[in-house]
């Protein structure tokens, strides 16, 4: 009985090996998951609007900035610390998310943007 | 209406402009326009305020007021530019009309009106000016012009620049805030 109870025991002990083995494995899988993955996020522009007005990215992202618009526009800091440069029909601009920013248009005042920074 | 009524006492230079944009209210007196007239009326309405544009980047001093006025430059040379493309593309020859001579004849006395002034009576009046001109144009635009469009792609344009016009307006009326 004591043998059984002991070889029951070893298999009930492989099998938990066997487990905790495999979540160790989906742990390992875990651990990559974790390491983030720059990705990349468009705001077109068109129609005289960014789209979409509010974005948010994770550090290191890459933001595209796509102009579909006939007229030129550009992407300003509102504090006017960085712009892209003029961005005509088609052209298209990007920027690595580092920290939050609200933007405007220079060239169109009155078209304003909000890209979210999260770590 | 009223918007019509505002734009008529307010830019007493553009008057016969004005007298387009008086029959909006009745359609069956709104000036009937084919495509080529459409195209002549349009490339002639962005001219216009590129013209404008010109005689503020000589007179003005105000920061604010020569931005707008570059971007009313490069925009409307942008949209003729479209323009032009597109009918040399349908070989169609924009054709003058009654309304293009009206935004002319208007153009002519507002382009006085304008040169006669100086300083901030300048400013304001440029400023004023545009106000009411892109209120007009937009009128003409979404009553006129593209509802009489019959060519698809001319109308796609036109649909296409209404939303740079709209933007010069807010624009226009943010900077008219520093003259009141």
């Amino acid at each position: 009985m004591f043998v059984k109870y002991n070889i029951a025991s070893l298999v009930v002990l492989t099998f938990v090996g066997l487990f905790l083995g495999s979540c160790q494995s989906n742990s390992t899988t875990d651990n990559s998951e974790a390491t983030y993955i720059p990705k990349t996020d468009t705001v077109v522009i068109e129609q005289m609007t960014f789209t979409p007005a509010e974005l948010t990215a994770h550090k290191g992202d890459t933001i595209i900035f796509i102009n579909k618009d006939i007229v030129a526009h550009d992407v300003t800091e509102k504090g006017e610390k960085w712009a892209s440069p003029t961005l005509n029909m088609d052209d298209s601009w990007s920027k690595i998310a580092d920290d939050s920013f609200d933007y405007f248009c220079s060239i169109h005042v009155v078209m304003t943007g909000k890209v979210k920074v999260v770590e | 209406m009223k918007k019509l009524k505002s734009f008529v006492l307010s830019a007493g230079g553009i008057l016969s402009f004005s007298l387009l944009f008086a029959s909006i209210s009745n359609a069956q007196d709104a000036p009937k326009l084919t495509d080529p007239e459409i195209a002549s009326v349009a490339v002639t309405a962005n001219q216009i305020d590129i013209d404008y544009a010109t005689i503020a980047q000589k007179k003005s001093t105000d920061k604010e007021v020569i931005r707008f006025a570059t971007t009313m430059q490069n925009d409307h040379k942008a949209v003729i530019d479209m323009a032009v493309k597109l009918v040399t593309k349908l070989n169609v020859t924009p054709k003058t009309n009654a309304v293009t001579q009206s935004l002319l004849d208007g153009a002519k006395k507002t382009a006085a009106m304008l040169n006669s002034k100086s300083g901030k009576a300048f400013d304001k009046a440029y400023i004023d000016n545009e106000v009411a001109y892109h209120e007009a144009v937009i009128a003409a635009v979404e009553t006129i012009l593209i509802p009489q469009a019959q060519n698809a792609e001319l109308k796609a344009l036109l649909e296409k620049v209404l939303p740079s016009l709209r933007v010069h307006l807010e624009h226009a009326k943010m900077v008219q805030k520093n003259f009141k």
